[in-house]
């Protein structure tokens, strides 16, 4: 079977769609207040050597993706376990952002609807998109992303007569501890959940530099993230921000231009339909990946259908209400730290050890 | 009708999936999808009855607290 290969913007594009997700959404950290931007930022400045570690192991092992690397390094039972673990983040994070997305259209648009058949329309599609390979979820990164931008873009233009600039003042009024609080819940969710791309790192095309790749559609991700938070602090203020389960939602509604364009917020839907597609689309073909991989399945999209179904089961039952979802980060931003840190870092270890071996043994030939 | 949505959910994978596509998949390949279909589709199942299945999310909470002291 031909490889599937994808350009640096069209990988460029997903890496950004993925960060989006569900993130654009849910508006970031509120715990920092009006300095909620500034946690976003130290987020991003904590999470470039990560990052560039992820970048690191593409560029030793160009043409493989994180579990055939896994393999290469540990052995074969070793290599196993990371799989295992690698499998399960992927299928638990996806479902993660599934319910993310169910629990919002329940919250603002249907309150009365079950959230299961919410789910499988969403799973549907993601299945088909993901079906239909990484180079057709690149072709749809390349489409969508601009029209994120865009609406991103418009909601501010449209929010600015009714922005309040005093709402983001006084600057770093929070107590520091706050600000690195909101600042490590931006480092695990979303920025450093990017590891899970080194699952379709096979896919991209050699030539691309991983290190730009990386730094650069993060740093874009996070100026999207800081033109969206700033909007929303400047719009509801910190006190409604804390409130809010989806403060980007609530920051649409209220734009109101002459009683003649009024409720946007559709468009803020459509933002975290299609960045949350993306995101869903890369865990289930991870996923789907390392479950192959670990049976020896050949091609991954022989069984996508039973994992995306395994990813809505695991769905239904993660939370009973929206306040556990939310609780939940509390938790997930140190569980998460093993699949984010811990384990990059070793691989990473372990493969520069090897290389430099390999490269011993090859110049004492 | 939670529970005919599933059921119907998991009949169109097994009719539009599975079967037509069978022969080209090895017996390994079969079993695992098969092992996979049948654990979401219990844990779907008892879901849309109403039984409370143990939220994974509950357990990596617990393990996550009794390691970090979370407030």
């Amino acid at each position: 079977m031909q490889k599937e290969m994808i350009s640096m913007r069209q990988a460029f594009c997903i890496i950004v769609l993925f960060i989006g997700g569900s993130s654009i959404v849910m508006g970031g950290s509120s715990e920092a207040g009006q300095d909620a931007w500034i946690s976003l930022l130290l987020g991003f400045l904590g999470v470039i050597p990560f990052i560039l570690f992820y970048a690191r192991i593409m560029r030793l092992y160009p043409d493989k993706d994180i579990f055939e690397i896994f393999e290469t390094l540990f052995g074969k039972i070793i290599g196993r376990v990371f799989t295992v673990l690698v499998s399960w983040y992927a299928l638990h994070l996806g479902s993660l952002v599934v319910v993310n997305f169910s629990e919002f259209i329940e919250i603002m648009a249907m309150p009365e609807t079950p959230q299961l058949p919410l789910m499988i329309v969403m799973l549907a599609l993601t299945a088909f998109l993901a079906a239909s390979g990484v180079e057709t979820l690149g072709k749809w990164a390349i489409v969508t992303l601009p029209i994120l931008c865009l609406i991103v873009v418009l909601t501010v233009v449209l929010a600015l007569q009714q922005m309040d600039f005093s709402n983001i003042q006084p600057v770093l009024g929070t107590e520091f501890s706050k600000i690195a609080a909101g600042s490590l819940k931006i480092f695990t969710f979303p920025l450093a959940e990017t590891v899970l791309f080194l699952g379709l790192a096979g896919s991209v095309k050699r030539q691309t530099n991983p290190y730009k790749l990386y730094f650069y559609a993060t740093a874009f991700a996070v100026l999207i993230l800081l033109v969206v938070m700033v909007r929303n602090i400047e719009l509801l203020g910190p006190a409604l921000m804390k409130i809010e389960y989806f403060p980007s939602y609530i920051t649409a509604r209220i734009i109101n231009i002459g009683d003649f364009l009024t409720r946007i917020e559709g468009s803020i839907s459509m933002n975290f339909i299609m960045a949350g597609i993306t995101k869903i689309t890369v865990c289930l073909i991870v996923a789907a990946k390392g479950i192959a991989y670990l049976f020896g399945i050949s091609n991954y999209r022989k069984i996508l259908i039973p994992v995306s179904l395994l990813m809505l089961s695991i769905s239904a039952i993660l939370y009973k209400t929206a306040m556990e979802m939310f609780a939940f980060i509390e938790a997930y931003q140190y569980y998460a730290l093993l699949f984010q840190i811990i384990i990059p870092v070793i691989v990473w270890l372990f493969a520069e050890i090897k290389i430099r071996r390999q490269k011993k043994l090859a110049a004492g030939r | 009708m939670l529970t005919a949505m599933v059921i119907a959910l998991f009949a169109g994978a097994i009719f539009l999936d599975y079967i037509p596509r069978r022969k080209d998949r090895k017996k390994r390949d079969n079993l695992v999808y098969g092992m996979l279909l049948a654990i979401s589709f219990v844990i779907l199942l008892l879901f849309s009855v109403g039984v409370s299945v143990p939220s994974p999310s509950k357990a990596i909470d617990s393990v996550v607290r009794m390691i970090v002291p979370i407030k």
